[in-house]
């Protein structure tokens, strides 16, 4: 069944990348001097447009996506997502004095930029380095509109295509800026990644300490 | 009852609470390697834990933060009360600093995932290990 995941590997999945976005928020709670709070990680494995129906925004507020795309033994994008209307306010908290508005609009791009990249690298360099694996990252994009473009990253060819997506809610109460940060990788990374996650379970299952007793062992 | 694994009478045992079973693992392998016979008990959340008879010779807990479900500072929290003196690790990577004071507050040590021997070996080294009997 080359497109479900065993329980071992979806909740070793879930923990690197809990892991890895936790190591990213302490960075982000540092540029925008406040928490940060998240949810712990889903790990799906869906057909595209099922992937980004669940991308599309509630309210009639627009998305902006900031992502880079990564590759090496596994590939694929990672994207911080928040809505438009959280942007300026995102640039705001993490700009160095109280800027005027005019300041605030004209930095935006760049600043949406530094910011996705500064946290997408701090979470894929985590995730690789766990691994024992290296990840080139792409420079960092912004994208507004449609959730489309940002799967288009996860390597599909069609809706129908299946992509693994890691999904973490997160949220900045004293500014009131929520968003989500999304991993999608094409199902090509899948094998790469199983046998790197194979390799990491291996070195801490220990046989003779498992969880049912050795046959022969007593 | 959580499993006890591999214990002696003597020995001590270690609560390691995290909604990951890698995560446990880990924590789990690096307190065998320190401290070969010790007991690990593990749980998944909060409210594992509270169905759990306490071990009386359980010499410290090691609790994940970000959990389904109520975080590992309530639960840290609930054990500090009952428990004043139990040595308590609050194994986690997101050290932002409202989590590090919580943890101060509640004099749980932080000890930042991914978990490493040497940060393991000094709480250990630390920690008044004497069980909660």
């Amino acid at each position: 069944m080359p497109y479900t995941l065993s329980e071992m590997e979806a909740d070793a999945l879930t923990e690197l990348v809990n892991v890895s976005v936790s190591k990213a928020a302490v960075t982000l709670s540092k540029m925008v001097r406040g928490g940060v709070s998240l949810t712990v990680p889903k790990v799906r494995i869906v057909p595209r447009a099922v992937a980004a129906a669940s991308l599309t925004p509630t309210s009639e507020d627009q998305l902006v996506a900031v992502g880079e795309e990564f590759s090496g033994p596994f590939s694929g994008a990672a994207v911080l997502v928040f809505p438009v209307s959280n942007s300026l306010e995102l640039v705001r908290s993490v700009l160095p004095h109280d800027a005027d508005l005019e300041e605030i609009i004209e930095m935006e791009q760049e600043a949406l930029s530094e910011i996705g990249n500064i946290l997408i690298n701090s979470c894929l360099s985590t995730l690789a380095n766990m691994l024992r694996q290296r990840i080139k990252t792409s420079l960092p994009r912004v994208i507004y509109g449609a959730a489309t473009q940002v799967l288009a990253y996860g390597g599909a060819e069609s809706d129908a295509d299946p992509v693994m997506i890691l999904h973490v809610d997160f949220l900045m109460k004293e500014k009131g800026i929520h968003g989500f940060i999304l991993i999608v990788m094409s199902l090509s990374s899948l094998m790469a990644l199983r046998s790197s996650v194979a390799q990491m379970v291996a070195a801490y299952t220990d046989p003779s300490q498992g969880d049912a007793p050795a046959p022969g062992q007593g | 009852m959580a499993a006890l694994y591999g214990a002696r009478v003597m020995d001590q045992a270690f609560l390691v609470v995290d909604d990951s079973k890698l995560a446990r693992m880990v924590v789990r392998q690096a307190l065998r390697d320190m401290l070969p016979d010790c007991a690990v008990i593990e749980a998944a959340n909060g409210a594992e834990v509270d169905g759990l008879t306490m071990d009386p010779r359980i010499a410290a807990a090691f609790i994940d933060f970000n959990m389904p479900g109520e975080d590992g500072l309530v639960l840290a929290a609930r054990l500090r009360a009952r428990h004043p003196e139990l040595p308590i690790a609050i194994v986690s990577a997101n050290a932002q600093t409202d989590i590090l004071e919580r943890a101060r507050s509640l004099n749980a040590a932080f000890l930042e995932k991914p978990l490493s021997r040497s940060a393991l070996t000094d709480f250990i080294a630390a920690a008044p290990l004497r069980g909660i009997a």
